[in-house]
């Protein structure tokens, strides 16, 4: 078989290359230093300094108290430091606490109404308000600050105050298919991205190659003796089998540096539905986009004009990675099933629902029918295609050109 | 045996070749000429099944072309170039595969034919770091590595210095030797007359010209004559016997219309001009080749 000759050459060739031993290395030099900031961040917290203006004389110290007990860094110091303002003597506290903020002294300061108790509301000025975990921090201190102090008005006993505010931490169970299990975040989270990036970079760095070489063979004048030696069908069909295995080499190499690193953090990233659902959408995906590539591959001898007639369908492919935040927050939606039964993008929507929730099955089947019915129907045309125009060089064909070749 | 018999191949409004018929014998070597766009590739395209034609058949020993018997022919297209950044005996390598050659004979022949080619050592270099003349050797040894029965080249010549284009050529004999068709197909037309017995000219898909090249240029010679005079020529070259006539060193090149024989000729001619040599000639392949071209093939 010839295409096999073809596929063997195009898979040695390609492995051999430095480019593959870079584009292993690669992905994972952006995935460490993605994660670099996040490791940095947790094992070494940046020492917070607030003003406080307290007005109320009681309010103050409860919240530095709670904040040195609750948020303290691995090296035992606290996170935040106070610089208590209201018990010294000064014409306007506000003001030394502006001046001070404006040197650059303090991070920012809260501000403690003495009629905190009855309007429950607090001031932070900061020269930037968008921390949200502080101000969250801050509010929810408060918040349960003020409540104490309201039943301890009240007469409750201190001890009873104590059990009624005590915090009540919220345990995640994942439920699919009848079965439960203890649920983990960050599976839940990363899961769904990686799977989905994978799947992107799987297919689309797969298909560039394949419409690069493409290019190349018509660009170097190979393509008549490749032709006629093999003929232009086996030629296809071996170059997108060759450069699909090679890509599918490399997505197997980056799952397993993945699930070892995944391991070591404890998490179990890889599961043997998931290598499944995995490769039952991207051998269609790819065959769907592998053959158009090659198709505009034989269709250009530049590959400017190339990567400009491909840059649009490219975008097919990010609009799911740009959705993956919604279909999160929202995995029954009907929107994002009637995504995924849009066949250029049924691949990346299944794996992303795959891993948000339980699919019916039925939903698995019909989105597959529907994904191999168009890829069959895009190879079909793109064989077409490839066949009538890859020994034409010459004037940039039309499109009315081209769709009279397709029906010919 | 390659019969192509009665061939026609349309390409949306245009004839791109139109009832072609011609025969390579077995151990023969064929010229198939013709001017830029005459249709010699698209033929060429047929043969090699990388398209069909729309009439007529193509026959090798008898049988159509299947893709088995397809690896029994050796091309070398015009359109032609190689892998750059891979190494020289890889590509002969993966272009002997595709032709269904064991490894280990595309081997033996790859060195056989580098070492002819004075390549051997560079086996191991890549592409890229080879002279474009040395590239065009190697697309000749892809062309011949599975030593084909049939072996189609396409302007062998073009790129090459004269001493390789004599290697070749004494290459080219060889396979004739061992009883390989080969169809030739070239501008050079000086490289044609050295090599091939017999042609075929086209212009505009159809054969204007076929058969045994040296009847063909007995035919033509017959009725062109070369005179050389003392005297002024000027008159003579103005004479109504004559369709065209052209200077060369000083002598006139004259053809003679087809009612007019070249000795009856010279009787009149003797009362015109002391003549100090006259001589009938046969006309160079070249010659030819424009004439036929520039009228219109008829």
């Amino acid at each position: 078989m010839k295409f096999f000759t073809i596929a063997k050459w195009e898979f040695t060739q390609r492995v051999k290359s430095k480019w593959f031993i870079f584009s292993l290395v690669f992905p994972l030099i952006i995935i460490g230093i993605s994660f670099l900031p996040a490791v940095l961040m947790q094992k070494n917290v940046e020492v917070k300094t607030f003003a406080l203006i307290d007005q109320t004389g009681w309010a103050g110290d409860s919240l530095m108290a709670a904040f040195s007990k609750k948020y303290v860094r691995d090296d035992n110091r606290p996170q935040y430091e106070w610089i208590p303002l209201a018990g010294q003597n000064m014409a306007s506290p506000k003001a030394a606490a502006d001046s001070m903020l404006a040197r650059n002294v303090i991070d920012g300061y809260i501000l403690i109404p003495a009629d905190i108790l009855k309007q429950r509301k607090a001031e932070y000025y900061g020269e930037s308000v968008g921390n949200f975990n502080d101000q969250m921090r801050l509010s929810q201190t408060l918040s349960n600050i003020v409540a104490r102090r309201e039943m301890a008005l009240h007469n409750l006993d201190p001890a009873l105050i104590e059990n009624l505010t005590r915090d009540v931490n919220l345990a995640t169970f994942e439920v699919r298919g009848g079965k439960t299990q203890e649920g983990n975040e960050l599976m839940a989270f990363a899961g769904p991205y990686f799977f989905v990036f994978i799947l992107f970079m799987a297919i689309f760095m797969t298909s560039q190659i394949l419409m690069r070489s493409v290019l190349e063979e018509r660009q170097n004048r190979l393509v008549e003796l490749l032709v006629s030696s093999a003929g232009s069908n086996h030629l296809m069909s071996g170059k997108i089998l060759g450069i699909g295995a090679m890509g599918l080499l490399q997505v197997v190499i980056y799952l397993v540096v993945a699930q070892v690193t995944a391991t070591y953090f404890g998490v179990d990233l890889i599961t043997v539905g998931g290598i499944l659902g995995f490769l039952f959408y991207f051998i269609p995906g790819y065959l769907l986009y592998a053959s158009f590539y090659a198709a505009v591959g034989s269709l250009f001898t530049s590959e400017q004009e190339a990567q400009q007639a491909i840059g649009v369908i490219s975008l097919v492919g990010v609009f799911p990675i740009l959705f993956i935040p919604f279909a999160m927050t929202n995995p029954g939606s009907v929107l994002v099933q009637i995504l995924s039964y849009i066949p250029p993008i049924t691949p990346f929507f299944m794996i992303l629902r795959m891993h948000l929730g339980v699919v019916p099955f039925w939903e698995y089947g019909l989105s597959f029918a529907l994904l191999v019915g168009f890829t069959y129907l895009t190879m079909r045309i793109a064989g077409k295609l490839f066949n009538t125009v890859i020994l034409m060089y010459g004037k940039r064909p039309s499109i009315p050109e081209i769709v009279r070749w397709i029906r010919a | 045996m390659l019969e192509i018999n009665q061939v026609t191949k349309d390409f949306d409004q245009v004839r791109a070749v139109n009832d072609l018929s011609f025969t390579v014998e077995t151990g023969d070597i064929y010229g198939l000429l013709g001017p830029n766009g005459a249709g010699k590739t698209t033929m060429i395209r047929m043969i090699m099944q990388i398209i069909q034609p729309d009439q007529g058949r193509i026959t090798l020993g008898g049988e159509p072309i299947t893709v088995k018997t397809k690896d029994q022919i050796g091309y070398l297209p015009e359109e032609r170039g190689l892998y750059q950044k891979m190494k020289v005996r890889e590509v002969i390598g993966y272009f002997a595969a595709l032709k269904n050659l064991d490894a280990d004979v595309a081997r033996k022949n790859a060195d056989k034919y580098l070492q002819r080619f004075d390549l051997l050592e560079r086996a191991e270099d890549k592409i890229e770091e080879l002279s474009k003349g040395n590239q065009q050797k190697i697309q000749f040894v892809i062309a011949i590595i599975h030593e084909p029965r049939v072996l189609i080249l396409d302007e062998p010549f073009s790129g090459l210095d004269p001493v390789n284009q004599v290697l070749v050529k004494e290459i080219i004999a060889e396979l004739q030797q061992k009883e390989t068709t080969i169809l030739l197909s070239t501008h050079q037309m000086e490289q044609v007359e050295k090599l091939c017995k017999r042609i075929c000219l086209i212009n505009r898909g159809q054969a204007v010209l076929k058969g045994n090249l040296a009847e063909i240029k007995r035919n033509f010679g017959s009725r062109t004559v070369r005179i050389q005079s003392e005297a002024s020529l000027e008159e003579v070259a103005k004479d109504e016997a004559f369709i065209r006539t052209e200077k060369e060193n000083g002598a006139l090149i004259g053809e003679l219309r087809e009612s007019i024989l070249p000795h009856e000729y010279l009787k009149t001619l003797v009362n015109k001009v002391p003549i100090r040599k006259f001589e009938v000639v046969e006309p160079s392949l070249e010659q030819i080749f424009v004439e036929q071209v520039r009228g219109g093939g008829k």
